[in-house]
């Protein structure tokens, strides 16, 4: 399973040994590559299976513009296949979202059929060429745009068993995930106890939600939608969520949806790897997920 | 002023008042449903004053004492209805609801409200009448087995709570702003601690 993490300098020698490995001809040099990484309008995030690195992205995104540029994107020849680029470019997307751009932008080398594949998936259509932009190769730059479309931001309240949780997410990208715990008040009493979750469910509402409005850095007024667990789980501990969930609904009239606790831990797997891959089977042991 | 009072220490009270004047009230006496009712009691209220939420400038909840897991949905609700309007949020306790309805209806006398809080045992308060008619309460809220609670020299009251009472006691009285009221529970939950162990969700 790839791990995606943000790159740090640190990372710049583990970069460039796979820029030159990916881009044999035209790999940037250390010092660009070092300018990118350091660069405050940029986001660069590295792909790792395994703990080893397997591919790398970046993305440019300059403060009060609503256009976003992927810088570049690589996945070492061994790894190609398997979905990896998919994964990086979800990451670079979701960061375009949340950074608020518009539009994203990139080039392609014409003869890169691979990856012009792969763009399109992300809504990527050609609206260019720039002639003999790679060099010494001498082959043409596609130049391809996607809308990010207005994807509707959800905020989400579990209290279904010991953990008081409010996320929000803008479609696939999540925004914020705030819990809080009672894990520690149940402990001396060797199991969850219904009761202890609930009163901490009561007292963790407005604390967990503040925090996870003040971590999205939105307003109640700019959620889409609230969603709410509805089960299975502690009957007292569901109906904190559930009430209220329902009164913020009702308060800020936006529509409610009830999620059921173990679909809501496979579409957890939706926010950190994309698409479901149909058929899936899911495995949930309960206690123990 | 708009205030929405909810209170779920029994049934399902929720009311819409302007000033100490009630708009709209709904209440729903069976005691297990209180999930199922507090959204649409909420919407219930608005649309029969023909208001809407973002006209609400204050939440009052009444903190019970009362059966927990129907207490904290009234006072799950009332927080997060707070928030989403914008309004603000102030306790009271549930017991004073009943006495004030009991001295609002011509009631006389020192006044002892009682509540079950199952398992043989009340949750009570004694209360006398001010000079505005407003109870005052002069002890409680506790909880007790029944045969400790002593009713002599007490008037008693079979009169539930009501949200529209606790609108309008806090309303009367002004009480003071708390943003994060807690429930008045008066019981440690029920677990004996055991062999430590790891939990998690
Ligand atoms: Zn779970």
């Amino acid at each position: 399973m790839i791990e995606i993490r943000e790159a740090r300098v640190a990372d710049l020698d583990l970069i460039m040994q796979l820029e030159h490995v990916c881009f044999a001809n035209d790999a940037w040099s250390e010092e660009v590559m070092r300018s990118e990484l350091k660069a405050d309008h940029t986001y660069y995030v590295l792909g790792l299976v395994n703990g080893e690195l397997i591919g790398y992205a970046g993305l440019s995104k300059l403060p009060g513009s609503n256009q976003a540029d992927i810088q570049t994107i690589a996945v070492s020849p061994e790894a190609r296949g398997k979905g990896y680029g998919r994964t990086l470019m979800n990451a670079l997307t979701a960061k375009a979202n949340q950074l608020g751009a518009k539009e994203i932008f990139l080039e392609v080398r014409a003869d890169n059929t691979v990856a012009q594949k792969l763009y399109k998936v992300f809504g990527f259509k050609r609206i260019g060429v720039r002639k003999g932009y790679y060099q010494p190769d001498n082959v043409d730059a596609f130049v391809m745009q996607s809308n990010l479309s207005k994807e509707p931001i959800v905020l989400g309240i579990e209290s279904s068993c010991d953990e008081t949780g409010i996320g929000i997410v803008r479609g696939n990208t999540l925004l914020a995930n705030v819990i809080s715990s009672s894990m520690d008040k149940h402990a001396i009493f060797g199991g969850v106890v219904p009761e202890v979750a609930a009163r901490a469910h009561l007292e963790a509402l407005t604390p967990v939600l503040d925090e996870a409005l003040e971590k999205a850095n939105l307003t109640l007024t700019e959620i889409d939608a609230i969603a709410v667990t509805n089960g299975p789980g502690l009957a007292g501990a569901l109906m904190v969520g559930i009430a209220a969930a329902k009164a913020l609904a009702v308060a800020t009239d936006k529509p409610i949806y009830a999620v059921n606790h173990l679909v809501g831990h496979v579409a957890a797997d939706i926010l950190a790897q994309g698409k479901l891959e149909v058929p899936t089977i899911a495995l949930l042991v309960s206690g123990g997920h | 002023m708009i205030t929405l009072a909810i209170d779920t220490s029994f049934g399902t009270s929720v009311a819409l008042l302007q000033e100490s004047s009630v708009l709209a009230e709904v209440n729903h006496t069976e005691n297990m449903t209180h999930a199922e009712r507090i959204g649409e009691s909420i919407e219930q209220v608005l649309a029969s004053a023909k208001l809407v939420s973002s006209q609400v400038d204050r939440v009052v909840v009444g903190l019970g004492p009362g059966p927990f897991t129907g207490l904290r949905v009234g006072i799950a609700a009332a927080k997060f209805f707070a928030i989403g309007v914008n309004a603000e949020l102030v306790g009271v306790c549930s017991l004073d609801g009943i006495a004030f309805n009991y001295f609002k209806s011509g009631g006389q006398g020192r006044l002892l409200v009682s509540t079950d809080a199952r398992r043989k045992e009340l949750f009570w308060a004694t209360y006398e009448k001010d000079d505005e008619l407003f109870p005052e309460r002069t002890s409680g809220p506790s909880v007790s087995k029944i045969a400790d609670v002593d009713t002599a020299g007490y008037q008693t009251t079979d009169l539930p709570v009501t949200a529209s009472a606790l609108g309008q006691l806090a309303f009367s009285l002004g009480r003071a702003v708390i943003r994060d009221v807690s429930a008045i529970y008066l019981r440690e939950p029920d677990a004996t601690p055991g062999k430590s162990k790891r939990v998690s969700g």
